[in-house]
């Protein structure tokens, strides 16, 4: 096998590679699909949370656009959105999407779990369900999008 | 030939930086509306994006909506409206 053939072969399916040598390059287990669609979904809730400490601790100005840049938390905010931007990206490469999309209805579940826990928002039964009802319905919107995204 | 993959690539470019443009809007007004509604409140509404694109899909494009689409889309707004009055 050429170089070249090999390395397309590793950039193309990492699966069956991790499948193939157990998982025993700590390489190829951080670069696994599922890991990286973890990552990404983690990523996803913790910019948001990132966004609403910043927003909620930078000092108060009717400029606060510009003000939003001298905060750390605001940028930590926005690298992890890159991050998990990234990720995403490198998971669908071998991701069936509608894994992956169905997975997405989980970043609702665990924004709201993240709210709760590390802003201590109190949230009404409500509320949770409001906030089930809308994972439910990603997850049903999940097929008919994959199917059209496929087309494209 | 060379004319037409130039003109096409910038295309590409003016989407892009349209694309761009849009989602820093979008940012920056999440930030303020994140000011003042706490977060559990605030992001159940972002499943509003799907409802929309499927409407715009399905007047602009002309796409067809399915059975799994509607029940999805009537979920999301049933969830948001319960999410709204909490």
């Amino acid at each position: 096998m050429s170089n070249a053939a090999r390395k397309q072969n590793k950039s193309n399916n990492i699966l069956t590679e991790t499948v193939k040598n157990g998982g025993a390059s700590r390489k190829s287990r951080f670069f696994h699909p599922y890991l990286q669609l973890l990552i990404s979904i983690m990523l996803t809730a913790a910019s948001q949370i990132f966004l609403k400490i910043g927003v909620d601790t930078q000092f108060v100005s009717p400029w606060y656009t510009v003000s939003n840049f001298f905060s750390f938390w605001i940028w930590l905010g926005i690298f992890s959105i890159i991050g998990s931007l990234f990720s995403w990206l490198y998971a669908l490469k071998s991701v069936p999407l509608i894994v992956a999309y169905n997975l997405a209805a989980v970043n609702h579940i665990v924004v709201a779990l993240g709210s709760w826990f590390f802003l201590g928002e109190a949230i009404s039964y409500r509320r949770w369900i409001g906030i089930l009802l809308v994972a439910l319905g990603v997850f049903f919107i999940a097929r008919p999008a994959a199917r059209a995204e496929e087309k494209l | 030939m060379a004319e037409h993959s130039r003109s096409s690539a910038f295309r590409r470019k003016l989407d892009l930086g349209r694309g761009i443009l849009a989602m820093t809007v979008s940012f920056f007004t999440w930030l303020a509306l994140l000011r003042q509604f706490e977060l559990s409140y605030l992001y159940p509404f972002e499943g509003l994006d799907r409802v929309l694109l499927a409407f715009a899909a399905w007047l602009i494009l002309k796409e067809k909506m399915s059975r799994d689409l509607w029940i999805g889309l009537i979920l999301i707004c049933l969830g948001t409206v319960f999410v709204a009055g909490s």
